[in-house]
């Protein structure tokens, strides 16, 4: 967090960088103090010949290019023996999935990603973008030639637009095809919940179909097998903050606040009095620091908060 | 994974290093440092969000690591080695101008280092040459540590202006 402590990079914190007793905070302040001005690096550099010879300034520069060749040959013997695993334990998944895959892919190298106790963000080969909360996964061949990818929990995926290979996101009895968009699916054991950030969706089932634009969504119901289309509001939106990290609140109640939060942030918070529920807020943050957005929030409805062992409490005497 | 992931490590590797460099003194196991905590990361990966948190992570980890084998004391020995090898590296390698104006810097820096207050100099002697821990170097002096910080910043700041022009013409004949 940015705006944590303010560290102002001295004489004195320089020479204890260049001195080896600078602690992490620090490195990072004197980190980023170089890369703000390039006169701060010819400072620096200055300063590191001056440390001397034997140290700093006969300091060679790592190539990092070979350094990652280095680090992946390292992990990849890992990988594989992590994909295995993730074959095996999902392999009764598995033969379900492939009675839905067309028939014929012989290269079967399956990849598993789960998001266990954080939230997931990752690219996928395509270059198209996944982020998902926790205790959701999602698995897709390695290869990607096809770009079909088999999601449970909830996702939210920005898809690289390519006319050649539709990207299909199968749940339950749906699948979501796109050409190019940004959109969110939450799975639950009654409903299916899709909502589209931008572009558009084509979501079927066995039985219909529906299209969906920016700012739509729909709710199929598993077991009527039905769609209800809605149209996402602003504060729809939220939902898949955990993803955008966009939040927009419009006369908002605390107790609601204080939930997206939590998931946007994947943090628990808890609301030391009842009065609070009486509290609302109007305000947006786009993509903003937790801490940011703690302090506005306990700010204008002059309330405190602290954190006590990964819970975050808020207190006060509740709104009128 | 690996694009995520690679991503991160290309921009944090170098400074991730330099910063082990400073904890270490040596270059390899800088490397090594940085390989591993980036190796523990990767073993992690689903626990782990890949964010602006993630940045404080990796530098708190490094200084760690870097603490811990500094406390397993293998490190001492091949410091003392390196600065050996880089003193003969700095004296005898590189083109003939290079090893000539290299041999002047260090001159001056001596010098100039003989016109530092007395305290200032004892200790900035005690950190640079003997590779002396702040804390080790207050307790040797009775004196605070922020006064050893002090002292550091102090000095570094007066060799940097006596050594003003000279630098600026050093790091453009060398970069």
């Amino acid at each position: 967090m940015d705006n944590k402590q303010h560290i102002s990079v001295t004489e004195d914190l320089l020479a204890k960088y260049l001195a080896g007793e600078a602690g992490p905070e620090e490195a990072i302040a004197v980190d980023n103090w170089l890369e703000a001005l390039p006169e701060n690096r010819q400072t620096f550099d200055q300063l590191a010949k001056v440390w001397g010879n034997a140290t700093l300034s006969s300091y060679q520069k790592p190539d990092v290019e070979r350094e990652w060749e280095r680090f992946s040959q390292k992990q990849s013997p890992r990988k594989r023996i992590y994909t295995w695993l993730a074959v095996a334990a999902t392999l009764v998944c598995l033969i379900a999935i492939y009675k839905l895959l067309p028939v014929g892919k012989a290269s079967s190298e399956i990849i598993s990603l789960q998001a266990q106790k954080d939230i997931i963000r990752d690219t996928l080969p395509d270059n198209s973008y996944v982020v998902m909360p926790p205790g959701s996964a999602i698995r897709y061949p390695a290869a990607f030639t096809s770009r079909q990818i088999q999601l449970k929990g909830e996702g939210y995926f920005e898809v690289q637009p390519s006319s050649q290979s539709p990207f299909i996101v199968e749940t339950g009895d749906l699948k979501i095809q796109v050409l190019g968009t940004a959109f969110n699916v939450k799975t639950s054991p009654e409903q299916i919940i899709v909502q589209v950030n931008n572009g558009a969706v084509l979501v079927s089932s066995k039985t219909s179909a529906i299209t969906l634009k920016a700012g739509q969504g729909c709710i199929y119901n598993r077991a009527s097998r039905t769609f209800d289309t809605v149209s996402t509001a602003e504060n729809g939106r939220n939902n898949y903050a955990y993803a955008t990290r966009m939040l927009h609140f419009q006369h908002t109640s605390l107790s609601e606040v204080a939930r997206q939060v939590s998931k946007t942030y994947n943090v628990e918070i808890r609301l030391e009095n009842e009065k609070m529920a009486e509290c609302h807020i109007s305000t947006t943050f786009e993509n903003k620091p937790l801490s940011y957005v703690l302090d506005v929030i306990t700010a204008s409805l002059d309330l405190q908060y602290r954190t006590e062992r990964n819970v975050i409490y808020i207190s006060g005497d509740g709104c009128n | 994974m690996t694009h995520a992931f690679r991503q991160l490590f290309i921009t944090h590797y170098e400074k991730l290093h330099r910063y082990a460099f400073t904890l270490l003194k040596n270059e390899a196991a800088a490397s090594d440092a940085v390989q591993s905590v980036f190796t523990r990361l990767w073993e992690k990966q689903g626990t782990i969000i890949l964010d602006e948190g993630i940045k404080s992570y990796l530098y708190r980890s490094i200084h760690n690591h870097c603490l811990n084998i500094i406390r397993q004391g293998n490190n001492k020995e091949k410091y003392t080695l390196y600065q050996a090898h880089n003193i003969q590296k700095n004296t005898f390698s590189g083109e003939p101008e290079e090893q000539m104006v290299a041999r002047e810097l260090q001159t001056r820096i001596r010098e100039a280092m003989e016109s530092l207050p007395a305290q200032c100099k004892v200790v900035f002697l005690k950190s640079r040459e003997d590779g002396k821990k702040y804390t080790e170097i207050a307790t040797e002096l009775n004196i605070s540590i922020k006064t050893v910080e002090a002292q550091m910043g102090k000095a570094l700041k007066i060799l940097r202006e006596k050594l003003q022009e000279y630098l600026v013409i050093f790091i453009i004949l060398l970069y």
